[in-house]
């Protein structure tokens, strides 16, 4: 059982944090505001949204794992 | 009109009505099986059902229409996208559990018995978040069914009418919806959540290849004819530059929000177990990679030369104008019909089980055997969908201020939620003065400026000051919400004789006791 890790959730609740500062105001600001550069065409402020929602996907699957998600009750 | 746009059109709504029918043939004939399937759904359907109903007409028509308009300002739809469904990780199975040991098919009926269903704060709560869900879904239901109009008028050249789109759309729903319920609503929900998927990744790369020559090619154009559509937050609809507090506003209030959907609730209660709703909830960012193919379009509308009534008809006025195949247009006209489906026949099956359950059930005390009960939700689904078309018939701003505005509404619920899942001392007065105080100020900020200078006798520069913050209404009014829902409990707490069914309650709802 991994249930009780605190580091695991001190971690996953200070990537919230940093995800959503990261989508408003200020990273969003940083980060969106400007037109280059470009990857695979795109611009910056839509390669850093899809960068965060594949961020948090892995990043909800390790904490789904190691808090023990998968365990059925 | 093409007759093979009408063929695909046609075929679509026969297989979704043939899905949605079949579907619901073995469960069970109470409410339960109604409107929690039996508590049965497995992780394919509940992942469809969590994503095709949010991912709605608002996504397929509203996206493009946004980033034709105002351009990065979409992407505030995608940036809430990736957070809104987490705290749904911790709720969700909390609820389960709740749904599993008490009954509960709907949120607000978990709610009230937390705080005593008897009790007058119990029964007020039920009632006043009949009321607000009602309020919330009926708009909501309403951007579905213009979206359906929209796209059959667009694509039979204004020979089928928006109303009447909307309503041989609608048409098709409430015949699935009535004979199955969420089980009805889940098994198309699969299949259209598949289908658009796939349209939109197929038409977003298509279209920006067509008309520019790729994705890249057509951000360069854009970079040097539009680039303030580029840079983020973008425009206004009126063209004025967006700041950053509101696109900053419109992503939090939607992030808290999104978990608190009474629609979902109920699917927490529909789910199989809480690993499947857990499995869900990590799986769902995934859902936010099809909304950047709807973007990209809205995108190669900006320089297409020709230009649509409204915003959200970028994308279908885009495909009648470019002499595309029939089958194309077909297919992406039953796409959009999917997203628009998807959503409404949720909201409608919601709206109604919710009125009768929490409104009647709990908040009136009405009695209701398992089969009128079921026969009372159908009514009233048939109510709803007519309430929402007439609704639909006198909306002209656009799908996505449409649903800002539902969730400054829905966002009220959240403090009342979480604390009922998670603390213990709150009181059911506390929650339900939070959530009156909140809704009040929601809907005075909302209110437009002319009410506040002419019926409240303020000076226009004063009415225009409170109509600055619309914005913020839903934000405002939840935190005067916290705050009440913090104070009364307070003052509260000496006089309360719960606390041992609070416990038993949290207890139950961590997984402390067993459910079953």
């Amino acid at each position: 059982m991994t249930k009780n890790r605190p580091l695991i959730h001190i971690c996953f609740g200070l990537y919230l944090i940093l995800a959503l500062l990261s989508l408003v105001w200020p990273g969003m600001a940083w980060i969106g505001s400007r037109l280059e550069p470009r990857i695979l065409g795109l611009p910056p402020g839509v390669m850093w949204v899809a960068f965060w929602v594949v961020a948090t996907c892995l990043v909800l699957f390790v904490y789904h794992r190691a808090t023990g998600g998968e365990e059925l009750e | 009109m093409s007759p093979v746009i009408v063929g695909i059109v046609v075929a679509y709504l026969v297989i979704c009505l043939i899905i949605g029918m079949r579907a619901g043939s073995g469960a069970g004939e109470d409410a339960t099986g109604y409107v929690a399937g039996d508590r049965s759904i497995g992780l394919l359907v509940m992942y469809f059902i969590t994503g095709a109903t949010i991912f709605s007409a608002f996504a397929f028509l509203g996206a493009p229409g946004w980033a034709y308009q105002k351009g990065s300002a979409v992407l505030y739809i995608l940036c809430y996208g990736v957070l809104g469904f987490i705290p749904f990780y911790f709720l969700g199975p909390r609820a389960a559990r709740l749904g599993r040991k008490y009954g509960f098919v709907t949120q607000a009926e978990m709610v009230a018995t937390r705080f005593g269903s008897e009790s007058s704060s119990g029964r007020g709560l039920a009632m006043v978040m009949a009321i607000v869900s009602t309020v919330a879904f009926v708009p909501y239901l309403a951007i579905q069914m213009k979206g359906a109009g929209i796209v059959l008028n667009m694509v039979t050249n204004g020979e089928v009418s928006t109303a009447v789109g909307a309503a041989l759309t609608y048409g098709v729903v409430l015949l699935y919806v009535l004979r199955s319920g969420v089980l009805g609503v889940g098994w198309t929900n699969t299949f259209q959540g598949l289908f658009m998927m796939a349209i939109a990744w197929g038409l977003g790369l298509y279209l920006p290849y067509v008309l520019y020559g790729g994705v890249g090619a057509m951000f360069d154009r854009l970079a040097v004819e539009r680039p303030e559509l580029l840079a983020a937050p973008g425009l206004t609809k009126d063209g004025t530059p967006w700041n950053w507090a509101e696109f900053s506003a419109a992503v939090i209030k939607s992030v808290i929000g999104f978990s608190v959907w009474p629609h979902l609730f109920m699917r927490a209660f529909s789910s199989k177990d809480t690993r499947t709703l857990k499995r869900t909830v990590v799986l769902y960012p995934t859902f936010q990679l099809f909304l950047i193919p709807l973007i990209l379009i809205g995108f190669a509308g900006v320089l297409f030369g020709l230009t649509p009534d409204q915003p959200d008809q970028i994308l279908p006025f885009m495909l009648v104008n470019m002499d595309l195949p029939s089958v194309v247009v077909g297919l992406f006209c039953a796409g959009a019909l999917a997203a628009s489906m998807s959503s409404g026949d949720a909201m409608a099956h919601t709206s109604a089980s919710i009125l009768v359950r929490d409104g009647y059930i709990t908040a009136m005390r009405g009695k209701l055997g398992a089969q009128a009960e079921r026969k009372w939700i159908r009514v009233v689904v048939v109510l709803i969908v007519i309430a929402s078309y007439v609704f639909h018939l006198y909306w002209q701003d656009s799908l996505v201020q449409l649903l800002l505005y539902a969730y400054d509404g829905v966002i009220q619920f959240a403090p009342g939620v979480i604390a009922t899942l998670t603390l213990r001392k709150v009181t059911g007065a506390g929650v339900l003065t939070g959530l009156l105080a909140g809704c009040a100020v929601n809907v005075a900020l909302l209110m437009p400026s002319s009410i506040w200078s002419d019926w409240a006798g303020l000076a226009q520069t004063q009415a225009d000051s409170i109509g600055q913050l619309r914005p913020f209404a839903g934000l405002i009014g939840l935190g005067v919400n916290i705050s009440l829902l913090a104070l009364v409990s307070a003052c509260g707490r000496a006089a309360s004789t719960s606390d041992e069914a609070s416990r038993h309650f949290l207890e139950v709802a961590a997984g402390g006791e067993s459910p079953n």
